[in-house]
This record gives structure tokens, C-alpha cells and sequence, in this order.
């Protein structure tokens, strides 16, 4: 099967949300055609089903079937049915469908229609006969199977009960399998394993109809619990300890002991109350690490941090070249709306030194006009999200960050790379490179994930550091998945404890984030997450974040975003 | 004009008030040129009543509003129901004194003031449009306070006092929050009057296209202002950038139409294309296709005579 592209995989996102009319879901189930290409006919038909049903209980249908070995018929034949229905649902609002859905149906018959009965598979025949039925022609079906078709096709007046009620039976019957889960209590272990080795085989894109579905592993799974990596060894550790603890692990405090006291004392507070915080540039702590289980963790880094310099060695030539791009895009905008320049000209401040021309040559232009346009200094702080959900993007994010400080050294304009994570309680900010060091890129490149990520205290330690920086404009670029999630709880007004992750860390973000905005800051994110943490992005950012969701898209999303800041300057 | 008010349902008071305003200023015939024949007309009756009255009690007006809200319409079609001559000045990053109130030049032999569009439109007491007044500088628009305000006058440092002329309105549009734009700040927003615009319906979309394309098939004026629908909801979502939010280009693609291409190409000139970037340009077409049939024709598209 063809592997789907990023944009291609974007693309039939955006046809569900718009056919869905919401664009607050991430879209589990989409459709492609055999070349890849997002499919504008089923996807439109999968967001329809979107608004006018509820899903969640569709899904659980769906769901069920992945416990068979026959998953993709039964799922399919569902599709087929939801397809009857919705169809004729949206047609009044979408003429244009009926056009769509004829060309879809003469495609599919053109490729399944002619293949010889005995090759049939159950799926296709009565696919078959429900697209020769669309074109208004006879199934040519035998009675029995028929009788099923006739069944499958949902009318358009059943609501989303209905339909689970006959899917119900309808399997049953004819298929002897049951729509609903039972997989969770009984056996979980073992059905999972087996479930877990046949997906595997078929792989994540799947035939569906003409084309291909997106079939990642968790489809149809109502918004699961992440799992996360909790390596905190340290959690029975004294608060000195723990300190102690911290700097081994990440580094020498940059500031003395008061400073970090009264740093805590302002910062720490509200929704992170007895929370810390590290602030560090990774120069490793005098006191030797103690047992072997951190010497192991210390060797994984640095192979990790080998690993961050070879990735973006390996593209090098392409990573030059989109540092180029976003560093001239950068001039360009810059050059555009901030120089002050005086110009010659025929009105404006009279040129005393020139008044003699006009007598003598009768040139006019004794004027001099100043265009206006002084931006003062800008600075640009780079946070990248250091916390286990980055693990399998720890290159990525890392080359990211080195391109984005690279092009600004190429600007002249000074720029802070740091990172961020959270364990035990503790905020660790690691800073990479200050904004004097233009030599220090390198150091980038020691962007190692782990731990959670408290990203609402993160934001707010990088507004006080930022709020100390030297310069007029200040601009900070967030590589983040939006995905705040730490283990110290929110204290809530009535004495309660809020997880700090999903909603509540979303909404503590995004407070934090119009704080540091009011403060003056214009505040960017680079999300590097996966597409069901978009909505979460938008809510935190507006309109000032761009979805990158591969290296080569950088340059233009970033450079973008920029000009626009640098435009409101 | 007056009779397109009147089908709108704005109050016979104002519609009088509006009438006598004419007859106490009418338009000379060198203004007559200046007066706006509006293409478009600007659907709404309540922003009408509030615009009108405003205008009629001497308040200037600000109108804010994203992108396709007709702003530029309705500051367009007030000068033309007020009969008065229209400036149109536009704001950018580099506006400054100079370029509004007026500057220094050379003329004859001697320096002498050059008037700007604000200082012009006062001494014949026009309508001055101040088309995205927030694309400037806040400190370059401090010249204007006293223009704006109670004073309503312009002070030309070495020259004279210009004082406007009692029936001179200004009326500021601005787009909030895009790109480029900038906060205006409370002494210059103190100075209007303003009217937050309304995003335009379906329907009155569709009343629109109807309005321009009289021969326009009910059905597809349905889903072509459907389809701007849709394009406003995936930029409000920002998945795209505003640029193929383009009613201006919506129209010009259904005359195009109705001038003999296929709907696809049209739609392609008028819509798509106005993004640079491929891949924004291709979610747009997604959903052009997931509206109507690009193959369509005027014969389609258009009742015939």
C-alpha cells in the first residue's frame, strides 16, 4: 500500500471538519485514494456522519470489529451502510454530491465490477451492487444477498440508535459476531496481544473501497488516557536532595540559592504553588552521579544527543537551505517594514543645502522626507518542549530549534534557545544558548526529552527571564505538542486538587500565554504534536501558531508567522 | 439610494433627516465627480439606522469588522445617500503627518503648502474614508485628534487655522486582528463613533449575489455563498490564511461565469489563486469540489431571458 503524506493526511482532515461543519475533533477514520490522495467524496460523507450523528456511539460499532479477524469487511460493509443514509441526508444541502457519488460508484465499478463472481469477496459484491444501485442500475445480487444490502442500507431517517440497534442485529444474524465491546473485562491482556499481532501484519493503511483508509492502531478509541513515562526515582528524596538531585541530573543552577528562592517565591504560585524551578545551562554538577541507574539514563543522552547531531547532519543539505530561506525571509521583512530611510523628494522638510537647485536647475526636489520606521531591537526566545510525549521527535525538535537560532544568527538578531520539563515537582529550564552566544547552536543539539511538562509554569519563568532582557521587541517561539500534562496537582479555590493535563493545563497555558502577550511579548508556537492536539494549540495560540508537521514546511510556517510579528511591531 | 433605504425599512425620520441634510449642503457641480455611485449596496438594516444616525447627529465612525464585511461598502454607499464628495485614504505603516494634512513644497520659485486628502476633504466638507486606519502608526495619527474631536479643526504649524466645514464626516474602517494591524490606541478610538460589523449571513450573502446576478439560479446562489461559508470557517479555524476569503473575488468569478467560463476556472481565478501557498490553494479547491461542479456553465449557472 502507498504511504500517505503529511499534506495528504491534512488534507483529508480538513475535508472531514469542513463536511462536519466542527473543526474542534481529530478526525480518527480518513480516506484516501489508491494513490494516496485524500478522498474529497468519502471524506465528506465521514464528516457528515460527524454532524449528524453521534459518533462516539457509531465508533463503538466500529470498535468491536477490530476484535475480528474479518474487521476490515464488517467495517466496511458499516461504512457502505452509513454511507445510504448520510448521503441522502446532506444531498439538500450538497447538491453537488449526487455528482461526486455517481463518479465514485462508476470508478469503483470500473475496478471491481468486471472481476469474476468466484472472485468476489463479500465486501465487493455487495459494494458492487450498493454503487450500481447509486447509478440506478440492477444490483445483480443473488435474492439472499440482496436481502442483506437491503438491510445494511440505513435509511435516512433512522437516527443514531436506530442504526446501532440494526447493526446490532444485522451482524449478528448474518455474520454471528456481536457490535459491542466485551474485550475490556474479560481477558484484556490477551486479547490485546493478539489484536496487537495481526494489526501489525496489515498495516496502518488499509483498502477501502477504490482507495486506502488511515488505520493507526487506536482508531474508534474514545480519547484514552496517555500513558506516560514517570521516571522520577527521586520522589522519596528530601527537598534538599531533591535540589541536589536535580542539578546532577540536569546541571549547575545559574543563579545562587536567594535568587531562585525569590524567583520561586513570585513564579510558584497560583495554579503552581509548591511547584520549583531549576534554572540551568547544563554545566554538569561538581558532585558525581550516584547509582546506576542514572549513569544508565546519562549514556541513553548522550546516545541521544549524537543522535539529535547525526539527523541533522543526514539532511543537511536541505536543512541549509531552509535555514537560508527563513534567514532571507526574516531580512526581508525586516529590510521592508523597519527601515527608516530619507529620501529626495519634491515635498516635505525643505533641504536648505539643495535650495539652489530649484533657482538654478529647476529641480524640484529640495525636499528631504523621512520614511518612518525605527523598530528598536528585537530579541527572539526559542522553549522547546522537553517532555517524554517528544520522545520519538527528539531529533525533529531539536533540528528545528538549531535552524530557527542558525537563521537568526544569520539576521543579526540575538536569540535564547531553551528547554523544558517538569519531574517531582520541579520545572527544569535548561538554556542552550544566551543571547550573546552566537557560537553556542551547537549546544542545541544536547535537547534530550524526559519528564512531564508543566508548560503553563514554563511559559511564565521564560516571561520573567524574557522581562529582564535588554531589548524593546520581544518574540517567543514555542515548540510545543500542547500537550501540558505534570504531576503536581492544581490547588482549586474550594480546597480540591486539580491533575494538572487536558483541560486544566490547556486552559493554564493559555492564560499564560495572554499574560505574557499583554506583558508586550508576542508569543508563536511551533507545533510539533500530533493532529488531535490541534484543537487544544488553537485554544492556547489563536491564530499564532503554525502546524509543521514536517521539517521541510518549517522555513515557511515560521517565517510567516514572524513577518507577521515583526509587521505588528 | 433613498428608495433602496426605504426597502430596507430604515425609519421615515431618519430617511427626512437625511433628505433635509442634503438640501442645507447640496453638492456643487466641481463635487459632483467626488460623489460615490455605489455598485454594491450594504445589507443591514440595523447598521444602517445606527450609521445614519450617527452621521446625521455629526459623530465620525469607525467601522470594525474581519475581512468581507462590507466596510468599504457601507462607507461607500453613506457618502453617496449623503450626496456628499468622498476622500479615500489608505492608510499604511508609513503614514504620517505629512501625508494627510499636507506638506511643504516648491512652487513658482517659492515654498509654499501643498494640502493633504484630510486637510481637502475639510475645506470642502467631504466624507473622508480612513480605509484601515489601524495599518499606522498611532503616533503619526495624533495630527488628527483635533480634526476628529469637538474642535474639528486642523492647525498647520506656520500656517492657518483650518477649520471644517460643518457637514465634513470621517469614517474609519479597521480590521482587527490580522496581520499587519495594529491596536488603535483609546485617544484616537474616543473620537468615533463605532459600529462592530456583522459577519454577512447566508443569507444575506445570497441576497447579495441575487441582487447582483439577477439571473442567478436560486439554487446556486445557495451554494456559492454556502461555499463562503465554508471558506470562513476554515479560516476562522486557521487552517488557512484569509486570503481566499475574497468576496470581491467570489463576484468577479460569477461574472466571469456569466461572461462564459466554466465555474471551475472561475472559481480558480477568482478564489483559489489568491493564495500563494499549493497546499492552502488545494484545501480551498477541496472545498470548491465538495460545493459545485466545476464543469458548469453560464447555461447552468443562469436562468435564460
Amino acid at each position: 500500500m502507498n504511504e500517505v503524506s503529511e499534506q495528504q493526511r491534512r488534507r483529508a482532515v480538513n475535508q472531514i471538519w469542513n463536511a462536519a461543519k466542527d473543526y474542534h475533533f481529530a478526525p480518527d477514520f480518513k480516506a484516501y485514494d489508491s494513490e494516496g490522495s485524500a478522498d474529497v467524496y468519502w471524506n465528506s460523507i465521514i464528516g457528515a456522519v460527524r454532524r449528524h450523528y453521534e459518533y462516539p456511539k457509531l465508533a463503538a460499532v466500529l470498535s468491536a470489529f477490530q476484535q475480528y479477524e474479518d474487521s476490515d469487511t464488517y467495517e466496511g460493509l458499516f461504512w457502505l451502510g452509513l454511507e445510504n443514509a448520510v448521503y441522502q441526508k446532506e444531498l439538500a444541502e450538497r447538491p453537488v454530491l449526487a455528482e461526486l457519488r455517481r463518479d465514485y460508484a462508476e470508478r469503483f465499478l470500473k475496478v471491481y465490477g468486471a472481476l469474476a463472481q468466484d472472485d468476489y469477496h463479500l465486501y465487493d459484491c455487495l459494494a458492487c451492487a450498493h454503487y450500481r444501485r447509486a447509478l440506478g442500475e440492477e444490483p445483480r445480487l443473488n435474492r439472499y444477498d440482496i436481502s442483506l444490502l437491503d438491510e445494511l442500507e440505513f435509511s435516512p431517517e433512522m437516527d443514531t440508535d436506530e442504526i446501532v440497534d440494526r447493526a446490532k442485529s444485522l451482524f449478528e444474524r448474518w455474520f454471528q459476531i456481536t457490535t459491542e465491546e466485551r474485550r475490556r473485562e474479560k481477558k484484556p491482556l490477551l486479547l490485546r496481544l493478539r489484536k496487537g499481532g495481526k494489526q501489525k501484519g496489515r498495516g496502518r493503511y488499509r483498502r477501502f473501497g477504490i482507495g486506502i483508509v488511515d488505520h493507526p492502531d487506536r482508531i474508534y478509541a474514545p480519547e484514552a488516557d496517555e500513558l506516560r513515562e514517570e521516571d522520577s526515582p527521586a520522589t522519596k528524596l528530601s527537598a534538599a536532595e531533591l535540589r541536589r538531585f536535580m542539578t546532577g541530573k540536569y546541571g549547575e543552577a545559574m543563579y545562587p540559592p536567594q535568587q531562585i528562592m525569590e524567583l520561586e517565591r513570585k513564579l510558584c504560585v497560583g495554579n503552581h504553588a509548591f511547584c520549583h524551578l531549576h534554572f540551568t545551562k547544563g554545566v554538569p554538577a561538581a558532585a558525581k552521579i550516584q547509582n546506576g541507574f542514572e549513569a544508565l539514563k546519562k549514556e541513553q543522552e548522550s546516545k541521544q544527543i549524537e543522535r539529535n547531531r547525526q539527523f541533522y547532519r543526514d539532511h543537511l543539505a536541505e536543512n541549509r537551505t531552509a535555514i537560508s530561506r527563513l534567514a532571507s525571509r526574516i531580512q526581508n521583512s525586516v529590510l521592508l517594514y523597519l527601515q527608516p530611510s530619507s529620501v529626495r523628494s519634491d515635498a516635505g522638510k525643505l533641504d536648505g543645502g539643495r535650495v539652489w537647485r530649484a533657482a538654478c536647475l529647476q529641480d524640484g526636489k529640495v525636499f528631504q522626507r523621512t520614511e518612518q520606521g525605527n523598530m528598536g531591537d528585537l530579541s527572539v526566545d526559542i522553549l522547546l518542549d522537553a517532555s517524554t510525549s517528544q520522545m520519538n521527535r527528539q531529533e525533529t525538535v531539536s533540528t528545528q530549534g538549531y535552524m530557527i537560532a542558525e537563521a537568526m544568527n544569520r539576521c543579526g538578531i540575538p536569540c535564547r534557545v531553551m528547554s523544558f520539563c517538569s519531574m517531582t515537582g520541579y520545572t527544569i529550564l535548561r538554556v542552550f544558548r544566551d543571547y550573546g552566544e552566537q557560537r553556542e547552536n551547537d549546544k542545541i543539539f544536547e535537547y534530550v526529552s524526559n519528564g512531564c511538562n508543566r508548560d503553563g509554569l514554563a511559559v511564565r519563568a521564560a516571561h520573567e527571564l524574557m522581562k529582564d532582557s535588554p531589548y524593546e521587541h520581544k518574540v517567543l517561539i514555542l515548540l510545543s505538542d500542547v500537550k501540558p500534562h505534570d504531576a503536581m496537582r492544581i490547588p482549586t479555590e474550594d480546597g480540591e486538587y486539580l491533575a494538572y493535563e487536558k483541560d486544566a493545563g490547556v486552559r493554564d497555558t493559555a492564560a499564560e500565554v495572554r499574560r505574557a502577550r499583554a506583558d508586550g511579548i508576542s508569543v508563536i508556537c511551533v507545533f510539533t504534536g500530533d493532529e488531535a492536539d490541534l484543537p487544544a494549540a488553537k485554544l492556547v495560540y489563536g491564530k499564532d501558531f503554525a502546524w509543521i508537521p514536517s521539517v521541510e514546511l518549517l522555513a515557511d510556517a515560521v517565517g510567516n508567522l514572524l513577518q507577521n510579528q515583526i509587521r505588528n511591531l | 439610494m433613498i428608495s433602496f433605504l426605504r426597502q430596507e425599512g430604515i425609519e421615515e425620520s431618519v430617511l427626512e433627516q437625511v433628505a433635509a441634510f442634503h438640501s442645507r449642503f447640496p453638492a456643487s457641480e466641481e463635487q459632483a465627480h467626488r460623489i460615490p455611485q455605489p455598485k454594491f449596496h450594504y445589507y443591514g438594516k440595523e447598521i444602517w439606522q445606527q450609521a445614519l444616525t450617527a452621521l446625521l447627529a455629526g459623530e465620525n465612525l469607525l467601522l470594525v469588522g474581519p475581512k468581507a464585511t462590507g466596510k468599504n461598502v457601507l462607507a461607500e454607499n453613506l457618502a453617496a445617500v449623503f450626496g456628499r464628495p468622498e476622500w479615500d485614504i489608505s492608510f499604511y505603516l508609513n503614514t504620517d503627518a505629512a501625508s494627510l494634512i499636507g506638506t511643504d513644497t516648491f512652487r513658482g520659485g517659492e515654498v509654499c503648502f501643498r494640502s493633504g486628502p484630510i486637510t481637502q476633504c475639510a475645506e470642502q466638507g467631504g466624507f473622508g474614508v480612513l480605509d484601515e486606519i489601524n495599518m499606522a502608526k498611532n503616533e503619526s495619527l495624533a495630527v488628527l485628534h483635533a480634526t476628529l474631536d469637538f474642535r474639528r479643526i486642523i492647525d498647520v504649524p506656520g500656517y492657518e487655522r483650518i477649520t471644517l466645514r460643518p457637514e465634513t464626516r470621517f469614517i474609519a474602517t479597521m480590521n482587527y486582528g490580522y496581520a499587519g494591524t495594529r491596536e488603535l490606541n483609546e485617544a484616537l478610538a474616543s473620537r468615533f463613533m463605532v459600529i462592530n460589523m456583522p459577519i454577512i449571513s447566508q443569507d444575506n450573502l445570497q441576497k447579495l449575489l441575487l441582487s447582483q446576478f439577477p439571473k442567478l439560479k436560486e439554487s446556486y446562489a445557495e451554494q456559492l455563498s454556502g461555499l463562503f461559508q465554508d471558506i470562513r470557517k476554515k479560516c476562522d479555524s486557521s487552517e488557512i490564511s484569509t486570503k481566499a476569503l475574497d468576496l470581491r473575488g467570489l463576484l468577479a468569478a460569477i461574472n466571469l461565469v456569466e461572461n462564459g467560463l466554466p465555474v471551475g476556472q472561475a472559481l480558480e481565478m477568482g478564489i483559489v489563486n489568491k493564495s500563494f501557498d499549493p497546499f492552502e490553494r488545494q484545501l480551498v479547491a477541496d472545498l470548491i469540489t465538495a460545493r459545485i461542479r466545476q464543469d458548469l456553465r453560464a447555461d447552468d449557472l443562469f436562468l435564460k431571458e
